[in-house]
């Protein structure tokens, strides 16, 4: 459109206006981004390559010469793959008794099991440690019980990492599993029945060659996850002096002794950022060279496996897994808080509530921290929201030529470990603001940027998939019915999108609350958050604090999924519509 | 009054016409279907009146007054073009009652509550769901909420009522339980009706005149009648229920029309047909392509054979389908092979030998394709 040909009408002005508003909204929202996203990566890939104030590949190349680079690496990819493997085996055995199978309490195990989904992974560590450190309870009971010297079993190192990832990582798979599983037509199923084969060939010859791209999008998913944790790897990896790429990352960033720690850590996470892109390229692969048929079938009238004799067996195995993996470490945990001091027997006479008074009450720096996150949490979800909703309609309703840029600008921060992203901040932000003079390092203000640009794809995705709900029909409708643009929105879009928007608000909200990666290299004095800071009690040893604290953080986050689980669903499924 | 005209209306979308000067006027009070295979431009052209989709070439004027004009950029936008939509999927609010759905358009127009109320009720009673007002859509069968859909696009009487293959979703006996109610809807109301289909049956049960559509152009414009009896082309003949087209070559002509000896190798079948250009009337020039000797096709219906002793052309059935109140044949005819309606008595075998009469028969050059306009044949 350009500016010579001024339309003659006031409809014609009235169009121009409409045009020149998405046009503005897709400036402003672009303009968001490129601050958000663009900037930080774009300064952390620059300032890999600045030694000295010089353009030079000088921290790459140290770090190539460097022998305990390909140790690091070779401990990234050993611990990601082993818990991939066995993440993924576990969550799709699971989600097939879950979905398939005619166990008992079905219902309920659906939702313990993903009990591990809704705890941070850093506090599962500390439940770990509480259990298997050198004097951890069950040490202590085999010790006490076979009168053997040596501990059963240690969680510090390469073989305790593993299992804990596998332990907090599996729920990726068996999530996406169990949809797979259970979104299938039964009909495609029933025909091989017709056709001879018996259920276990059933399950091998059709169901599983079907969902089996979409169980290796999901074990990428896990990868991805494993690859990028840092809490894990931290809280059992330090003691043994055991470093994967997060960890190391970490510990260039704070070794202040070293020249140019800052960009010789941005050097190393190219390793990561390069791993997190292959594995990102390597997704739609996955998916597209088979046809990826997951038809929408009712789930009602599925024949369940029977499983006969093995009903018991199963559920008692179920048990036990549960217990060790979910039950133990919440125990231990409990335990420690109530505990006079961390080491004495579980007698009555040492039980106390003091942690939880001086958790709450006696530590201003505790208190804060509650403020801290709560706020970040609560701010960076309302922010995430309301940009998608922007991104999502803008996405849906105008057609960009830069959607691929725009969705890859979006997936970023997600896509890449949050070592990365921090990095990356501090990076751009180190230094004031030109012009304002306003500098963001050392602020709150840095956690909560980057908290938005971390999350941000949780929302997007979320509302994204609601405003696929709203065909266009619906606001055409609306539009035919004498309401304006902005009308048709605020009157029909909002409405229906309003479930997907309060749970993308969730979705952002529960990560960022107990959120660590991000804020343990962003925070500053008075800006503690809530993972900050039971990091920072454990590492210091005052373990029956952090105890508490993190008693009270995962009973909040489980409260939390639990009960807008419920509330969500319930409110989605008051609006079942066609669509 | 409103009188709706469609002017040149062209839609490109990169190089791709899906519409292409398109005219057509609607005059007030008039049905008008736009019938058509899917991708024939219909639902373009519909979504181009509704202000959906700007034309690139064209304009539209409703009641005289230029509401899209690609020229002077002129795009009134739906909202204020004061018609009423029936969308496929019918687009009913799921997150509002029946009452408000059909309320909205009233609450738009910033009617005072009261009469918001009243205007609702009684297009709501209009379209048979008084009882339902408080329901939501989920809570409502398909039929239903395409009521709804249809009491919403009524409720501000809009002068013109735009009907996107509104009974597609619908099982067979509520689609033509609600082809009688929409066709008497608009006979009480006397709106002007812009009704878009693919279903040929449904077009000729409902709409004064047709318009039928093929990639991106009208074929042609008229009454049911017309369409099915004098088809401008081939490919009309064929869309409008089941037509026979079989080669044929010229070889005399008379008062009654032309002869034409049918290429089926046997060279024994002559048939007697008018021209399809020629109207009523079979006495006009011959069209260059139906001279003596020029190569036709003959279009015949299968209810225009028939079955009797003494027909002119004799054949085999090959196959027949019994369909209660008639019966279904397939007949070879030399190499060809025709279908034929016939009575249920006497009920004739696979196999058995028949003799066909033509009642009435249509010649098309033989080179004209269903792409070719043949103008507006008038009403």
């Amino acid at each position: 459109m350009d500016a010579v040909s001024l339309p003659r009408t006031g409809t014609g002005w009235r169009q121009t206006a409409l045009r020149a508003g998405l046009l503005f909204a897709s400036a402003v929202v672009g303009g968001i981004l490129l601050i958000l996203v663009f900037y930080p990566s774009a300064v952390l890939v620059l300032q890999s390559f600045v030694v000295e104030g010089r353009l030079s590949p000088g921290h790459y190349l140290r770090i190539a010469r460097d022998a305990a680079t390909y140790q690091v690496l070779a401990n990234s990819l050993v611990v990601s793959t082993w818990a991939t493997a066995g993440g993924t085996a576990l969550g799709v055995i699971l989600a097939w008794l879950i979905s398939r199978t005619d166990l008992p309490g079905r219902r309920l195990w659906r939702t313990i099991l993903l009990l591990p989904y809704m705890i941070p992974p850093f506090i599962g560590a500390i439940a770990w440690v509480y259990l298997l450190s050198p004097v951890g309870y069950a040490n202590q009971a085999w010790m006490a019980l076979t009168g053997s010297p040596d501990p059963l079993f240690v969680i510090y190192g390469r073989t305790g990492i593993i299992l804990v990832l596998i332990l907090y990582g599996y729920p990726i798979v068996y999530l996406v599993t169990l949809g797979l599983f259970e979104r299938m037509d039964p009909a495609l199923e029933e025909a091989a029945r017709m056709a001879r084969a018996g259920p276990g060939r059933v399950l091998w010859d059709v169901t599983l060659p079907l969902i089996l791209p979409g169980i290796l999008a999901g074990a990428l998913l896990l990868m991805m996850s494993s690859l990028a944790n840092f809490g894990i790897p931290a809280i059992l990896g330090f003691p043994a002096r055991y470093f994967v790429l997060t960890t190391r990352i970490y510990a260039t960033i704070l070794n202040f002794d070293l020249r140019d720690n800052l960009r010789a850590a941005a050097a190393l996470a190219m390793w990561l950022v390069v791993i997190a892109a292959v594995l990102m390229r390597l997704q739609p692969l996955v998916l597209r060279r088979r046809r990826f048929v997951v038809v929408g079938g009712q789930a009602t009238g599925r024949q369940q496996v029977a499983l006969g004799r093995w009903r018991y067996p199963v559920v008692a195995a179920l048990a036990v897994f549960v217990a060790v993996s979910v039950v133990l470490p919440l125990v231990a945990v409990v335990l420690t808080s109530l505990i006079r001091a961390y080491g004495l027997p579980p007698a009555r006479e040492n039980l106390t509530l003091q942690h939880y008074a001086t958790a709450l009450f006696g530590i201003p720096k505790v208190h804060r921290a509650v403020v801290n996150s709560l706020a970040l949490a609560a701010g960076s979800a309302t922010l995430i929201v309301i940009l998608a909703a922007g991104i999502g309609y803008l996405q849906a309703r105008v057609r960009f030529r830069a959607a691929g840029i725009l969705d890859l600008l979006i997936t970023i921060p997600y896509a890449v470990p949050g070592t990365v992203v921090a990095l990356a901040m501090i990076l751009a932000w180190v230094r004031p603001i030109p012009f304002v003079g306003l500098r963001l390092y050392d602020t709150i203000w840095i956690i909560l940027l980057a908290y938005v640009a971390r999350f941000l794809a949780f929302g997007v995705r979320t509302v994204t998939a609601g405003l696929a709900q709203v065909h266009e029909s619906l606001e055409e409708a609306a539009r035919i019915s004498g309401a304006r643009p902005l009308d048709a929105f605020r009157d029909v879009v909002l409405p229906i999108i309003r479930p997907s928007l309060v749970s993308g608000w969730f979705l952002a909200f529960i990560p960022a609350v107990a959120e660590l990666t991000l804020s343990i290299l962003l925070y500053s004095a008075g800006n503690e958050t809530l993972g900050v800071v039971v990091f920072g009690l454990h590492d210091e040893g005052k373990i029956a604090l952090s105890a508490a604290i993190a008693v009270l953080v995962t009973t909040l986050l489980v409260g939390i999924n639990l009960l807008t689980r419920r509330a969500l669903e319930a409110e989605v499924g008051n609006l079942r519509w066609r669509s | 009054m409103a009188e709706l005209s469609l002017e040149g209306l062209g839609k490109a979308y990169g190089p791709v016409w899906a519409v292409r000067d398109l005219s057509l006027t609607i005059h007030d009070g008039e049905f008008v279907t736009l019938l058509g295979p899917s991708g024939c431009g219909k639902t373009t052209t519909l979504r181009m009146i509704a202000g959906f989709v700007p034309p690139t070439t064209g304009r539209i004027v409703l009641a005289g007054r230029v509401i899209s004009s690609a020229e002077d950029r002129i795009a009134v936008p739906p909202e204020r073009r004061g018609m009423g939509m029936v969308f496929q999927s019918y687009a009913v609010w799921p997150h509002m009652t029946a009452l408000g759905n059909v309320a909205y358009p009233a609450r738009r127009a910033g009617l005072p509550r009261a009469e918001m109320e009243a205007r609702s009720r009684r297009v709501l009673e209009l379209v048979k769901l008084d009882g339902l007002a408080s329901r939501y859509p989920h809570e409502l069968s398909g039929g239903q909420q395409q009521r709804i859909a249809l009491a919403r696009a009524l409720v501000m009487e809009p002068a013109v009522l735009l009907l996107d293959e509104p009974l597609s979703n619908l099982d067979a006996k509520l689609r033509e339980e609600m082809r009688f109610e929409i066709k008497d809807l608009q006979a009480r109301l006397g709106i002007t009706v812009v009704y878009v289909t693919h279903d040929q049956a449904e077009a000729m049960a409902l709409s004064g005149r047709i318009a039928v559509m093929h990639t991106g152009r009208i074929v042609q414009v008229g009454s049911p009648v017309e369409l099915y009896e004098r088809p401008a082309d081939p490919f009309v003949g064929s869309f409008l229920g089941v037509a026979n087209f079989l080669p044929g070559e010229v070889t005399g002509r008379d008062e009654a029309g032309l002869r034409v000896r049918l290429l089926d190798g046997t060279g024994a079948h002559v048939v007697t047909v008018r021209d399809a250009a020629a109207g009523a009337g079979a006495a006009a020039a011959p069209r260059p392509g139906l001279a003596i000797a020029g190569r036709v096709l003959v279009c015949i219906r299968p209810e225009a054979f028939r079955i009797g002793p003494n027909g002119d052309l004799r054949g085999r059935v090959l196959r027949h389908t019994y369909l209660g109140n008639r019966v279904d044949y397939l007949v070879q005819l030399g190499t060809l092979t025709v279908r034929v309606e016939g009575p249920t008595s006497p009920l004739l075998a696979v196999g058995d030998e028949v003799s066909l009469a033509v009642q009435a028969a249509l010649a098309y050059p033989h080179s004209t394709s269903a792409t070719t306009s043949a103008g507006d044949s008038g009403t």
